[in-house]
């Protein structure tokens, strides 16, 4: 948690979209934007706030409130781990992690996914895995003998991402 | 009033008890309790000293009576808690074992010496002994006293009769005691006949104020509108107050024609609308207003003679003067209720800009019979607002940095105005879903039940909540095209936001109201720093008055919603009716006595008693003590010139004795 940047006031440029609340509210996984009271309970038990405080997901469901359309769309939505400790420790059913989805899911509609979201889902196409391992681990497994890894089986889901135009979403070629 | 014969006892060698008690380690733990009732057995005329764990327990208990039998003693000295906790289970314990109860005296040793020297032991065992000396000293002194007994007058005054008094009203009514119900507008319901629609079931306000006229068909209850008390005399069970009436001029023959009013010429801002339009000097208060008569506004009516022509029933009188009554009543029921909060010019940019509304303004407006017929609209222009702004804590909790320039502020919570505003938000949301709602807000206070499903209702719908802080409060300005701007800073993301809106709301919140000051002033009831009446106990007696036989009810002693209103009134009613279901009521005679002999009728007393309980007997030339309305205070026993007057209980030999037992200890030290 950053104190700082709790306290710090800073005044945003940028002009308030009002409208976002009622498009995150009417988007899938996004009702529970509406039953926020901003108590805080969902960062206080957030893994990932622990660990980094330019994810705070109090903050996010406010930016969301009071329209900082920017911010939401930035980065910020895609640290969620989708634990959904959230979703169990909030005291109104406000469903944060879910409405952290609804607001990927506008992000990415938008054309605001991170190049390493990116990159991931290039992973997920070609490979079947989000991620591979590097060199250096392929090395020590020689190393020890064991025996080499064999790609996933990707066919199906391959038709299945093209179908839903997900290689189109992340710009994968 | 009937005094109770005084015992005449013969003069009798005192023979004093005295009981130390060790209050657990309250008081042993601190003073040496054996040490004090080793000293107490040398005083002089003590013929017994015991100690015991917890004197206030049974065996403690037992052991003072027990002892009265084995000791015959006739005076008892209890060396414990402060009297406040325990005089009056020592004095039922007496009492049970034969002895008058006012045969008793306590020194207090543990609030007054064990608590606060508990660092140093062996003087607050001194300092035990010391008032354990004192008390006995008194005690030798002291005289058995009757309790008296003083009539009832076996009906009940009610004033105001909004929800809180209506419902107190009905309530001893009910009961079979007549209540005079008074109140100083031309109709009743108060605030109530003003709103809407009522959190949290959104259930009509018309409805509610239909059941309050109702209540009123009781015969036992007598109304009177127009009307305030002008002089309230007398104590508990005895009071006579004066009823000054204003005249309606118009009498119960109207058939609401309505004609009177279309050609009067004078046209005045309608309060009752909250001035959002006008009505004329001969008006009906509100279609549905109880009683169903028309009424002249003498303030404005310029007795021009136009309504005369026309009213075929010939039932208005512009000549009525207002008329004077005197009832005799037993207990009182103030209901006085609040006002709304009036922002200062400015404030939110209220009266500066058009569009800036409070919420009664609002009620009002969103009313069927208000003054747009239901219609929500811009002041400015009439059209449909598409976004509307409430900003909440307007007049409630304001903080002094904000306002060092104002005298009063208001730092209370009035309690409604949350679940008011998010209530109207509601309204406005559901049926116009396309329209932009913003709620500015401090903190959301919906505490009754059924209000926090209001609120999350409100959320679900899609009203805006964004919350400012207590410094920084959200301002109003218009800009070039004249659109309404609303400027906050988002306390909980530290942003600032601009909303353009066309309409704002200031969720207003409660202030005494100014008819209380007078009442406060007849009845000599004290307020509370907040400007509301003063209780006798927040928790255990919020519905009592420091002066008995006057009761509290409703928005009077603080701002509260409906439900708590009906709440208090009931209780209030149920106080009230106490002492007239009685019939009679027995009181202390611990008060001030005269002895006529040695008053010189320099009237002295009669001015500085606080209570009124001294009046003049101008053919003796002395004076007389109403023992019902006596306090004990002993002001008068200090001013008398020549000690004329007593305060049984308290008498000056009795006082002199207990320092001269303190001196004698210091001169032994």
């Amino acid at each position: 948690m950053s104190k700082s940047e709790d306290t710090e006031s800073r005044t945003h440029d940028s002009s308030h979209d009002t409208k976002l609340m009622h498009i995150v509210a009417h988007t899938p996984r996004g009702k529970g934007i509406l039953d926020c009271i901003q108590c805080g309970r969902c960062t206080s038990s957030c893994p990932m706030a622990r660990q980094t405080s330019r994810y705070n997901p109090r903050r996010l469901m406010e930016m969301i409130t009071i329209g900082l359309k920017e911010e939401v769309l930035s980065n910020t939505p895609w640290y969620c781990l989708s634990c959904f400790t959230c979703v169990d420790k909030c005291p109104q059913g406000a469903d944060v992690g879910e409405v952290i989805f609804a607001i990927r899911n506008i992000a990415a509609r938008e054309g605001h996914i991170p190049p390493g979201i990116k990159a991931q889902g290039g992973n997920i196409i070609d490979t079947g895995k989000i991620s591979n391992p590097t060199k250096s681990i392929l090395k020590q497994r020689q190393e020890m003998g064991l025996p080499e890894i064999e790609p996933s089986d990707t066919e199906e889901l391959l038709k299945i991402l093209r179908k839903t135009g997900f290689d189109k979403i992340i710009g994968h070629k | 009033m009937k005094k109770a014969k005084e015992k005449k006892e013969e003069k009798e060698e005192p023979r004093i008890g005295v009981f130390t008690c060790y209050c657990g380690s309250n008081i042993a733990g601190v003073v040496d309790c054996e040490k004090v009732r080793e000293y107490a057995e040398k005083l002089p005329h003590v013929v017994c000293s015991k100690t015991n764990m917890y004197m206030c327990s049974d065996p403690g208990r037992n052991l003072i009576k027990e002892s009265i039998k084995e000791y015959d003693l006739n005076r008892v000295v209890v060396a414990s808690c402060s009297p406040r906790m325990h005089e009056p289970t020592f004095k039922r314990v007496i009492e049970e074992a034969g002895l008058n109860p006012y045969l008793f005296e306590m020194a207090n040793i543990r609030e007054h010496d064990s608590w606060v020297h508990s660092k140093s032991p062996h003087e607050a065992t001194e300092k035990a002994n010391d008032l354990v000396k004192m008390a006995v000293a008194k005690a030798a002194l002291l005289e058995p006293l009757e309790k008296i007994e003083s009539p009832v007058t076996q009906s009940a005054l009610v004033i105001g009769a909004g929800t809180a008094g209506i419902t107190a009203a009905y309530d001893i009514a009910e009961s079979g005691f007549p209540v005079f119900l008074i109140e100083k507008e031309f109709y009743i319901g108060g605030k109530l006949a003003q709103l809407n629609k009522v959190f949290p079931h959104e259930k009509s306000a018309l409805d509610l104020h239909g059941e309050l006229v109702n209540k009123l068909s009781n015969p036992k209850i007598q109304l009177f509108t127009g009307s305030t008390v002008s002089h309230v005399t007398g104590y508990i069970g005895n009071f006579q107050a004066t009823i000054v009436t204003q005249p309606r001029c118009v009498d119960e023959s109207c058939n609401l024609c309505g004609e009177c009013s279309k050609v009067c010429l004078v046209s005045v801002p309608n309060e009752f609308n909250q001035n959002l339009d006008t009505r004329k000097a001969i008006y009906l208060p509100f279609p549905e207003c109880f009683p169903q008569q028309y009424v002249i506004d003498f303030d404005n009516c310029t007795k021009c003679g136009e309504c005369l022509k026309v009213c075929d029933k010939n039932c208005i009188h512009l000549e009525d003067e207002p008329t004077e009554r005197e009832v005799n009543i037993g207990t009182i029921v103030v209901a006085t209720g609040f006002d709304t909060y009036n922002p200062d010019p400015g404030e939110f940019g209220y009266a500066t800009f058009e569009d800036v509304i409070t919420s009664m303004q609002l009620e009002r407006m969103m009313n069927p019979n208000g003054p747009t017929r239901g219609k929500l609209i811009n002041p400015s222009n009439f059209a449909s607002p598409n976004t509307v702004v409430f900003i909440s804590c307007v007049g409630s909790r304001q903080s002094p940095e904000l306002f060092p320039e104002k005298e009063q502020i208001n730092q209370y919570c009035s309690r409604t105005c949350c679940s008011l505003m998010i209530k109207d938000a509601s309204l406005i949301k559901e049926k116009f879903p396309e329209k932009e709602i913003f709620v500015l807000y401090r903190d959301i206070r919906t505490f009754g039940k059924g209000q926090e499903k209001l609120y999350r209702k409100c959320r679900e719908l899609g009203v805006n909540f964004v919350r400012y802080g207590e410094k920084e409060l959200p301002k109003i300005v218009s800009d070039e095209h004249g659109n309404l701007i609303v400027g906050v800073k988002d306390h909980l993301f530290n942003v600032f936001m601009e909303i353009q809106t066309d309409l704002v709301v200031l969720a207003t919140g409660a202030v005494p109201a100014a008819y209380m000051e007078d009442v406060c002033s007849i009845l000599r009831l004290s307020k509370s720093p907040d400007g509301f009446l003063q209780e006798a106990h927040p928790k255990l007696a919020p519905f009592d008055t420091f002066s008995e036989g006057i009761y509290i009810a409703g928005a009077a002693q603080g701002p509260k919603d409906l439900t708590d209103t009906s709440n208090q009134a009931s209780a209030a009613a149920s106080r009230a009716t106490i002492p007239l279901a009685k019939g009679k009521l027995l009181m202390d005679l611990v008060t001030a006595k005269v002895n006529e002999d040695l008053c010189i009728g320099c009237f002295k007393c009669v001015e500085v008693c606080p209570y009124q309980a001294i009046e003049k007997d101008e053919v003796k030339g002395k004076v007389n003590v109403i023992d019902a309305k006596c306090k004990a205070c002993g002001i008068c026993s200090g001013k008398c010139p020549v000690g004329a007057i007593q305060l049984r209980h308290f008498k000056d030999d009795q006082i002199i004795n207990m320092i001269d037992g303190l001196l004698a200890v210091l001169e032994r030290g």
